[in-house]
């Protein structure tokens, strides 16, 4: 998941500071003026061109509680509002998520993530495909959009996340995903996996790599996730071992350890214990066609 | 005196050779996807398909056996003779572990109509009527575990069906291990071993 710390986490103060933002979220005086219409749920208008219904309707309960809560609407729509309806929409204002968060972490003397994420995303299928309007904000709202934090269920962050790719990719929720017919159990494996869990590179960074993968280039092979040293199990699971320690205590997590097909019988204990017994029928074995070879020569000595 | 029982029909010999050949198969695939990132064995891609596919057919391979056992009277050997079982299990247990290093005669002598002793008897209809079934059932769970419930007895089911496989499988290897072993000890080293190529039991 998208880890930006750099707005969502700074004060309001240090912000208006540093980087000469108005700050103060939907509190300051001129985003009370834009939300008097902008809160309108069906504030909305069909596109003369495409013939689409464009959104306009900001919810401030999902403003207040997403990573830009603390920003101003002034803060980053900069251009004068004057008429109404304004003329101008977003695409000639240019917003652009990596020079934002570029100066903000310049600002705070951090490295930012962000020139990273966008060369993965220009790599990425949906660079690719050149799908038409893609932009960051097609699956990260700026005015609700929030990473689950870390420390979220697992169940709970793979809910959020595969919820921004099902938003566009709606045809995969059916029971037969399109395409992951040869994927056994696809309901559960929505439930439990994150889809770019699979659909991004094994060899990633840490956090989620930009650089969603096409269908054919993704990972298929079970082992890929479901072995011990698997990195998809990592990259979302790392924190899970201790969790399930401290929740279920030792045995029911030495039971579950890697639990799943491939990985799921991969139980380190359970394997020395069979390989030792295997050993010891093994020496037994030997011991007893040593003793009869033994008792054979003495015998016709 | 030298006789001679014929034992093992062509359809056993061929199931037994069939069925151990498959085993050996089985297990050098199993054992592959089991441990798939120790990267000595069987890529899990060739593995996978293959453990498929010999499961398949090993299913097919003990359905025979049962069917055979039915229809002739091999099936008779897999009778416990559960009044005589006590003193036989004695019998057969203190020959291996202590008769057989002072040249003591078998204790155990092959018919016609019984050609296993206690102890194989026991352990055959173990392997072959308990575990057997349990290993194909949960191989087929794995193979079908799109149709399986969510939970057995309020586990994972897959969960429950990997134990099963993982357990019965082992035990089967176990098995294997003494069976490779047992069969040396006959009248002579390899008595057994003919008797399962040619069908016929040289009696001393």
């Amino acid at each position: 998941m998208l880890s930006l710390p750099a707005l969502a986490a700074s004060t309001q103060q240090e912000q208006t500071s540093s980087n000469g933002l108005q700050a103060g979220g939907l509190e300051a005086d001129h985003s009370a003026d834009c939300m008097r219409c902008h809160q309108m749920a069906t504030l909305a208008y069909r596109d003369r061109e495409t013939g689409k219904v464009v959104n306009l309707s900001i919810q401030p309960e999902s403003y207040t509680h997403s990573s830009h809560r603390a920003l101003a609407c002034g803060d980053c729509h900069h251009r004068s509002y004057q008429s109404y309806p304004h003329r101008l929409g977003r695409a000639e204002e240019a917003l652009s998520c990596v020079g934002c968060h570029r100066e903000q972490a310049k600002a705070r003397q951090e490295v930012s993530a962000m020139e990273a994420i966008n060369d993965e995303y220009q790599r990425s299928v949906h660079a690719a495909l050149e799908v038409e309007e893609f932009s960051c904000f097609s699956c990260h709202n700026a005015h609700s959009f929030r990473p689950e934090p870390t420390d979220a269920p697992p169940a709970q962050r793979v809910a959020a996340n595969n919820g921004l790719c099902l938003d566009c990719h709606s045809e995969q929720r059916g029971e037969i995903p399109v395409g992951h017919d040869w994927l056994p159990r696809p309901r559960d494996h929505w439930r439990a996996v994150r889809c770019v869990d699979c659909h991004s590179p094994v060899n990633g960074p840490e956090r989620v790599s930009h650089r969603v993968l096409s269908g054919a280039d993704s990972a298929r092979h079970c082992i890929d996730c479901h072995t011990k040293d698997s990195r998809l199990l990592n990259q979302l699971y790392s924190w899970r071992s201790e969790q399930a320690l401290t929740e279920q205590g030792f045995f029911k997590q030495a039971l579950y350890n890697d639990a799943y097909i491939v990985g799921m019988s991969r139980n380190d204990q359970l394997d020395r214990f069979s390989l030792g017994v295997l050993a010891l029928v093994l020496l037994g074995i030997l011991a007893h066609g040593t003793g009869r070879w033994l008792s054979y020569r003495k015998r016709n000595k | 005196m030298n006789a001679a029982l014929y034992l093992y029909p062509v359809w056993l010999r061929l199931w037994h050779w069939i069925n151990a050949l498959l085993f050996l198969v089985l297990i050098l695939t199993g054992v592959s996807m089991h441990y798939s990132d120790a990267g000595w064995l069987l890529p899990f891609e060739t593995a996978m398909p293959m453990h498929n596919a010999c499961g398949m057919l090993l299913t097919l391979s003990w359905i025979a056996f049962v069917i055979g056992n039915l229809k002739t009277d091999n099936g008779q050997h897999y009778r416990i003779y559960w009044k005589t079982l006590p003193r036989e299990l004695w019998q057969q247990s203190r020959y291996y572990a202590y008769g057989i290093f002072v040249n003591e005669p078998h204790p155990f002598h092959v018919s016609s109509g019984r050609k296993l002793n206690a102890l194989q008897t026991l352990s055959y209809v173990g392997a072959m009527y308990a575990l057997m079934p349990l290993l194909i059932l949960s191989g087929w769970g794995f193979l079908l575990s799109a149709l399986l419930p969510e939970t057995l007895f309020g586990i994972g089911s897959i969960w429950v069906v990997a134990m099963l496989h993982l357990a019965s499988s082992w035990l089967l290897a176990v098995f294997l291990l003494v069976h490779l072993y047992i069969i040396t000890t006959g009248e002579t080293v390899l008595t057994n071993l003919k008797a399962m190529l040619s069908g016929w039991h040289r009696v001393a």
